[in-house]
């Protein structure tokens, strides 16, 4: 007859995953979970954990994960059994994500899928090609813990007569490091200021005027970035402007631009902006 | 692919250069177009506005400012964020259970194909 296994019947074959190695006894109903918060096209990871078992033999416990491009939680499970606990990872197959555009967290608990109720962080933190997490060794990391992702983003270039409105996505995260957008003025007389306005989605916190009438028939260049002195114009071509430095939007932030006397044919266009952009997890 | 929303008109690409999706929001309305509304009288203001437009009228008129400069009425139109009929946001709902597709949050006028 098959003995029970038991955590005290085999202390013994521990010497099996290394003297000192740490390791968890794990119970027949636990689950070993990988919760993923992924922006990253083509992104798939694999959970891969494995134990020692009652019979003093290694086995792996592995399964795969495509998580969703929309910072949503994707989770995968998987259920060694009863036995030791001396390895898992998450680690990347397929995609090429930036720090800080995957984020995974390795845990433990009772139950699984709508059921399961987590009882411990393994570990967690950013993966990409050439970082996964681990444990034992990995630490516990927020997701925002990272260095970011440097994203240049071609933004919607708006209809005649109305404003860029550029958003923070669900479950992100950036830090606005330079904006740029042209705008051609009609031929209806008015003096246009462009503004750059950071909000919460409401309420406005920073309006950065850019230091330049521009006047019919005309097309000026807007720059605001981190590190510019005060507005200034560059030949009445390009007018350059500073931002906030190390300023963070959270999802839902909005950059805008607002045209004090802009006319119904002037057209905003070439809207491209630098973010360092984190995950926040949605 | 190149994308047109149809309550803004705006277009942009629905999957940027570096693979990433984009998530398009309508713009609120541009001074511009709520100019145009209210000299139709067209635009039901919250009465918080109506205020600050009504103060800022009596500023212009007692204080006319230089000409071609923007007006305190000018100003007041540029601060507001009132969302456009058929407002579009891509974005998903922010809350909902693993493993299960959220929602955008507003579909709004839809879009069309822009290439």
């Amino acid at each position: 007859m098959i003995p029970e296994p038991t955590e005290n019947r085999y202390l013994d074959q521990l010497e099996l995953a290394g003297p000192g190695s740490p390791t968890r006894w794990l119970t027949d109903t636990e689950t070993l979970r990988l919760t993923v918060f992924n922006a990253a096209a083509s992104v798939r990871v694999a959970l891969r954990g494995r134990k020692v078992d009652c019979y003093g033999e290694s086995k792996f416990a592995s399964n795969e994960l495509v998580p969703t491009t929309n910072r949503a939680a994707s989770i995968v499970e998987v259920q060694p059994g009863a036995g030791w606990l001396v390895g898992a990872a998450a680690i990347l197959l397929a995609g090429a994500p930036l720090d800080g555009q995957t984020y995974a967290v390795l845990s433990l608990g009772i139950g699984s899928s709508g059921n399961f109720t987590e009882t411990e962080v393994l570990a967690a933190g950013t993966v990409t090609s050439a970082k996964r997490i681990a444990w034992p060794g990995s630490t516990i990391l927020g997701p925002l813990e990272c260095r970011g992702a440097l994203r240049s983003i071609a933004g919607t270039t708006p209809g005649a007569g109305v404003e860029i409105t550029e958003t923070i996505p669900t479950g992100a995260r950036d830090e606005l490091i330079a904006f740029r957008a042209q705008l051609v003025t009609s031929a209806t007389v008015a003096n246009r200021v462009a503004q750059l306005i950071l909000d919460d989605g409401a309420a406005i916190f920073t309006e950065i005027a850019a230091g330049l009438v521009q006047a019919a028939s005309l097309t000026i260049r807007y720059d605001w970035a981190q590190g510019y002195p005060q507005p200034t114009a560059v030949q009445a071509i390009d007018a350059l402007a500073p931002l906030p430095i190390g300023n963070e939007l959270g999802a839902g932030y909005r950059m805008r631009s607002s045209t004090l006397n802009i006319q119904a044919g002037d057209q905003w266009s070439a809207v491209q902006y630098l973010v360092r952009e984190r995950i926040e997890g949605a | 692919m190149r994308i047109r929303c149809k309550c803004c008109l705006g277009e942009y690409d629905d999957v940027l250069a570096d693979g990433m999706r984009y998530f398009h929001v309508c713009p609120p309305l541009s001074s511009a177009e709520l100019r145009e509304l209210l000299e139709r009288d067209e635009l039901a203001l919250p009465d918080h506005l109506a205020r600050g437009l009504a103060a800022a009228k009596e500023r212009d008129e007692q204080f006319p400012v230089p000409e071609g400069a923007p007006t305190n009425v000018e100003r007041e139109l540029a601060s507001w964020s009132i969302p456009r009929e058929g407002h579009r946001d891509e974005n998903i709902v922010a809350e909902g259970p693993p493993n299960v597709a959220r929602a955008m949050r507003s579909e709004g006028a839809g879009v069309e194909r822009a290439d």
